[in-house]
């Protein structure tokens, strides 16, 4: 039979009739439906569990609580289609245990179950495509363009730490050995500097913060250092010179919970004084707009107020010294209408505003300038603190208090050699303060120490100088110069990029650790960050990895630390808790556990340590070493002719800045279009300001610093005081990060320290500035 | 669709926001994000495309330095409950109004990608998915298996968290129990506020923290005169704040996204 | 040209349409109904093989007296736990407990050496779907039986028809399944029950 051309048709009519009554037509609709169903991934599904842990995200300490998915299901793969190659299947390797969740822990005493967004995001830290997985040695040298990275392993990374400073120490140099540390705040930064001081050097050096100048001042006025905390959630009235209350200051979210609280009370008051409109000014029940570093001088005129209308404390200011000196200098210098003048503030705001400061109790005066990291100067610090004392707000409930110490065992004595000893005599290379001696680091000096070629080598741990010091550009160029730089991270950074080795530490989430008393939280508590998993294997705990180093070298060094592993260090020093019986562990008083290890195993089950704040202790000198508080303007702070205006950094809750981390991917979403646009940073400006240069909104125009000059385009910000520009710190980025490389220009560049006439400590928050349109 | 309401139900579920606790800190955002499987794009300044379900808008009371004053009002989907605008005009059913719990569903895989939702949400609470979900190498392991990724070519919005809804009906439903106890079922925004300024809850269940503070004096929703009846309902003791709620045109002040 | 055309046209249509005319249709029907139901499973679903032939007969109620829930069990949280994990077999396999071979691939290949046993699940739901066992079984009181095929008479475990294209069993049940349910017993179809 021959198929003509009707024939064939009928047969296809047949077979279309005949199709319909087969499951071909229906099963592909489902089929194609399914498919498409499949070009996003399916994530493995699994029991789930929670474990609580704590984050060290920030030095805010807020107890957290990770869900955890298991997968046992045996497959060696997640369903999906991979959207590009659309015929490849997606293959996803199978993960026994993943983290897909970071909330907060309710049971926590510091943040009772909220979280920042920083913390929230975490796990992008944990599961980032920047993380450094395997110990790396620099192939070029370095200051030679990009760097180019040798996978190499432990033990090679080791044999060559270990050599290096071998040969130094051996060459009697253990001094010109410098380590750079975010701070040195918990066990492993102790176990650090307990490392670097039996090897023979001083020289480990914190970046600069705020405290630094606190302690300072503390030492001098109250002759004890400490770490000044503040009771807001008691407190009724809230002078707050500058501090970030709301948006990353202190301890974020316990800050935003006892602000949720407030409002719901309905009888706190909250005055914030700073130059521009913050969120915290915004959600301030007052927010005095003062010219940028004249808070200093609004403290002296509100302390005038207090002192010439005899509102202060008495019986508080008979256990002062040098009052009548004060008194005196107040009643000559800062009369409010002069301190008008100073501050722009109206005379009669500055009177009212201290009188109900003085009257209403508790109230506390707050110093701070940001989220803690730009410091003024130790007479700013000296002014404002003076308010606390002449309205009785030091050790009180509701006011200022210094925070415990967490009672850890204490470290066992120092083993030190004579070339230990030699080192350690040797001055440290940061200075050593200006006219008045103290510890505090310096970190600002180290650009120029490590130009002298003092330094033989260099240890980065957990810190990114190279983009975090004021005048970055410059430090990174003299990092550069020194023979041996070292870098511990868990994520390459600017400061990994120029060094020599690169060795992978383990996030918080993949290791033990104590975090003690989150910053200015008026009691002392510490709980654990918990290895919940390990998604980078090769990486190691810091405190691990020294300790190893310390085996290897033998004599004073190992002498001095002797331990086996870091969970074995802590666990003894959790034992100083045990023995001191104070304080609580979760809903159990110290005091009633039966053994050391039960207060361990309440730490390794998430549980956090804490003991009611410690009030008194009032008195303070208010003239130490004759020095009586005063306003003391900073060189930038005056008009000049090539810089008219005036440039202020900032800091906003979404870019994280200096911190452990850099700002994660999720954050990005919440950075505002009027902060970064694609690859531009907006300046802040003042529509009139940036009227009379003819900008508007989105214009490109560079900031021209007596420094250098930035890039950027403006933002017309009404919110702006007049010819001052606001400029956010933790932009800027070069770190392979393709969620930041490239985004903005790093305000950390042309911000120039300016050193402490008295302290030494950097003065840094602005610089002065001229806007010219592009 | 005003047949829904008939259906008897015990359980209405609405949110409830104080605007005077809101800081703007966007913890609500990332905890949305993360709980609900949002991909990031290397770029996420362009604010018409950037994905957030729970998108905080900062607004500013219009006056001049030194009296100016910024605010935050995070804007979730309002699972409108009267003539619920995207609900009606989805011509494929991909969205609907769920009359047991009055949660606004979508169903990407029933989406079509016609994007006539988007253009009917009167509050801007709905994103089209422009590009393949990425998830850079490793990033994926993060995904939570209680929600479903979304496709390129959908819509899709904050769905109240359904999914916890749904577990924690299994979880009372193995303890026996049929109804669920006020802060069983919470969003993940509300759970990690820090400032504890979202509330969530059952409005119908008159002891919720929910139904009382929806009386509060200072309570109000957005675009109220448009009728469609938002269970999102905002509180603020700040009159420019409020009259923003309802976008004042005319008046002196406007709402600037930010 | 038509007038041309038609009438030869006509004669050798009616010629053929009065020989193979409705054959060839019918040939074409033949076709499609042997390729739809026997060709075309083969080619678009592949069969695999579990890894391990489960009886259940010999575990339920006419062998070891196991219910359905003393292996598939709920979890704390309200989820079902689904095909139950090695654990659960070790409970009562630590070593032999008779000399079937299966037994015996299970000690050696998985409870020795600790690996999870890669069952392949025949019920698969899409990843929109969430199905909720524990208001089908504890608040619906419905029977395993009603959905999932009666194990309890198997006593080996037939391979896993799966679709190549999507990568779904063949026995993962469909929207229309769980619609006509939800219907007649008077259920909510709105589509946040079933869906995530």
């Amino acid at each position: 039979m021959k198929l003509d051309r009707r024939g064939f048709l009928k047969f296809a009519v047949g077979g279309a009739i005949g199709t319909l009554a087969t499951p071909i037509p229906w099963d592909m609709i489902d089929e194609s439906a399914k498919f498409t169903d499949l070009w996003a991934p399916e994530p493995a599904k699994g029991p789930s569990s929670f474990v609580h842990s704590t984050c060290r995200l920030c030095p805010g300490g807020c107890g957290i609580t990770l869900r955890l998915v298991e997968d046992k299901s045996g497959r060696d793969e997640w369903r999906g289609w991979h959207h590009k190659e659309f015929i490849q299947r997606r293959r996803l390797p199978a993960v026994p245990l993943r983290a897909v969740k970071i909330a907060g822990n309710p049971d926590h005493p510091v943040n009772h179950g909220g979280i920042c967004p920083l913390g929230a995001a975490g796990l992008q830290l944990l599961y980032g495509t920047n993380r450094v997985t395997t110990p790396l040695k620099r192939t070029n040298p370095k200051g030679e363009g990009e760097a180019a990275w040798e996978k190499i392993t432990w033990d090679e990374a080791l044999n060559i730490v270990n050599g290096k400073l071998r040969e130094i120490r051996e060459a009697g140099n253990p001094h010109t050995v410098a380590c750079i540390l975010d701070n040195k705040k918990g066990l492993t930064a102790e176990l650090i500097d307990r490392f670097f001081r039996a090897y023979g050097s001083s020289n480990v050096i914190t970046m600069p913060s705020q405290e630094d100048v606190e302690t300072v001042g503390l030492s001098l006025m109250q002759g004890t250092g400490g770490r000044l905390a503040y009771d807001l959630e008691n407190s009724k009235y809230v002078l707050s010179f500058g501090a970030a209350l709301l948006e990353g200051w202190g301890a974020p979210v316990h800050n935003m919970m006892v602000f949720g609280k407030w409002q719901e009370a309905n009888e706190h008051t909250l005055v914030q004084i700073e130059p521009n409109c913050s969120i915290t000014a915004s959600k301030a029940d007052k927010w005095l707009a003062v010219k940028p570093g004249a808070e200093a001088a609004l403290a002296l005129g509100m302390a005038n107020v207090i002192v010439t209308e005899g509102l202060y404390d008495r019986s508080g200011i008979a256990h002062c010294q040098g009052f009548e000196g004060f008194k005196a200098l107040l009643e000559s210098e800062y009369n409010p209408r002069k301190v008008s003048e100073i501050t722009g503030i109206p005379a009669n705001v500055i009177a009212t505003t201290a009188r109900a400061f003085a009257v209403t109790k508790p109230a506390v005066a707050v110093y701070g300038r940001g989220q803690g990291v730009m410091s003024g100067n130790l007479a700013e610090f000296m002014s404002i603190y003076s308010l606390n004392a002449l309205v009785g707000s030091i050790g009180t409930k509701g006011g200022v208090v210094m925070q415990r110490e967490v009672p850890f065992k204490a470290w066992p004595a120092l083993v030190t050699d004579a070339v230990a000893l030699q080192g350690l005599s040797q001055p440290r290379i940061d200075g050593e303060g200006g006219e008045i001696k103290h510890g505090v680091c310096m970190a600002h000096n180290l650009t120029a120490a490590l130009k002298s070629g003092a330094v033989n080598a260099l240890v980065v741990h957990e810190a990114n100088p190279c983009y975090a010091l004021p005048g970055a550009h410059k430090f990174e160029e003299a990092v550069a110069k020194v023979p041996f730089v070292l870098a511990l991270t868990s994520c390459m950074n600017e400061t990994a990029r120029s060094a020599d080795i690169v060795l992978p530490v383990a996030s918080y989430l993949e290791r033990l650790e104590d975090v003690a008393s989150a910053a200015r939280v008026p009691y002392a508590s510490m709980s654990l960050t918990r290895p919940v998993l390990a998604n980078v294997p090769e990486a190691r705990h810091p405190g691990d990895v020294f300790l190893t180093l310390a085996r290897a070298m033998g004599g004073s060094v190992g002498s001095s630390l002797p331990w086996d592993n870091f969970e074995a260090l802590l666990k003894e020093k959790v034992g100083g808790i045990f023995a001191s019986r104070r304080g609580w562990i979760g809903d159990q008083e110290v005091a009633m556990l039966g053994s050391s290890d039960e207060l361990w195993e309440g730490f390794n089950a998430g549980k956090c340590w804490y003991e009611e704040p410690v009030f008194g202790g009032g008195g303070l000198t208010f003239n130490p070493q004759g020095r009586t508080p005063h306003f003391e303007p900073v060189s930038w702070m005056e008009a000049s002719r090539d810089y008219p205006m005036l440039l202020v950094a900032y800091e906003n809750i979404n870019i994280a800045n200096r911190r452990a981390v850099d700002t994660l991917p999720y954050l990005t979403k919440n950075i505002d279009d009027t902060v970064l646009q694609k690859h531009d940073l907006l300046v802040r400006v003042n529509p009139e300001t940036a009227g009379r240069m003819r900008l508007v909104e989105g214009d490109a125009a560079t900031v021209q610093c007596p420094t250098g000059r930035l890039s950027v385009r403006v933002h017309m910000d009404v919110g702006m005081m007049p010819d001052v520009i606001g400029i956010p710190l933790g932009l800027g980025h070069s770190n392979d990060d393709p969620f930041l490389t490239g985004k903005g220009v790093n305000a950390y560049e042309v911000l120039e320290p300016v050193a402490d006439p008295v302290t030494g400590l950097a003065v840094w928050w602005g610089t002065r500035a001229k806007l010219i349109k592009a | 669709m005003s047949e829904h309401h008939e259906v008897a139900s015990k359980e209405k579920y609405g949110m409830v926001i104080d605007l005077d606790k809101c800081t703007g800190c966007g913890a609500c955002t990332v905890a949305c994000l993360s709980e609900n499987n949002h991909y990031v794009r290397e770029d996420e300044s362009d604010k018409l495309r950037s994905v957030a379900w729970m998108k905080v808008y900062k607004v500013t009371n219009g006056e001049p330095f030194p009296n100016t004053k910024v605010a935050f009002i995070p804007r979730p989907c309002m699972h409108c409950d009267h003539h619920t605008p995207c609900v009606s005009v989805c011509p494929v059913m991909a969205t609907d109004y769920n009359p047991l719990t009055g949660i606004v569903s979508q169903i990407y895989t029933r989406c079509i990608g016609c994007r006539y939702c988007v253009g009917a949400c009167p509050y801007h609470a709905r994103y089209f998915n422009w590009w393949d979900p990425v998830w850079p190498e490793g990033m994926h392991k993060l995904l939570n298996p209680d929600m479903s990724p979304r496709m390129r070519g959908v819509v899709e919005k904050c769905s109240f968290c359904n999914h916890r809804l749904q577990k924690a009906k299994d979880k009372a439903y193995v303890e026996g129990r049929r109804d669920l106890r006020d802060g069983e079922y919470v969003t993940a925004c509300a759970e990690d506020c820090p400032t504890k300024a979202i509330t969530f809850g059952n409005m119908k269940d008159p002891e919720s923290a929910v139904a009382k503070l929806i009386k509060s004096p200072g309570a109000f929703r957005l675009l109220e005169k448009l009728g469609t009846q938002p269970k999102v309902y905002y509180l603020s003791n700040e009159s420019w704040i409020r009259a923003l709620g309802d976008n004042a045109l005319g008046r002196k002040r406007t709402a600037r996204p930010a | 040209m038509s007038e041309e055309h038609v009438p030869t046209g006509g004669r050798e249509g009616e010629h053929k349409q009065a020989g193979g005319g409705l054959g060839m249709l019918a040939a074409g029907f033949v076709v499609a109904i042997v390729v739809g139901w026997l060709l075309y499973p083969a080619i678009v679903m592949s069969s695999k093989p579990q890894p391990i032939n489960f009886n259940h007969k010999a575990h339920g109620a006419e062998g070891a007296g196991l219910a359905c829930d003393g292996c598939h069990t709920f979890r704390e949280d309200g989820s079902f736990a689904g095909i139950p994990k090695l654990d659960n077999c070790i409970q009562c396999h630590e070593s032999a407990q008779g000399e079937s071979p299966d037994e015996a691939k299970l000690i050696e290949q998985y409870v020795t050496p600790n690996k999870e046993i890669p069952w392949l699940s025949y019920s698969y739901q899409p990843l929109c779907v969430f199905f909720s066992h524990a208001a089908h079984v504890k608040m619906a009181q419905l029977e395993c039986t009603t959905c999932h095929e009666d194990m309890s008479k198997s006593s080996s475990s037939p391979p896993v028809k799966v679709y190549r294209i999507s990568g779904y069993s063949k026995n993962t049940m469909s929207m229309e399944a769980c619609e006509d349910c939800h219907a007649e017993k008077g259920t909510s179809n709105a589509c946040f029950v079933c869906h995530k």
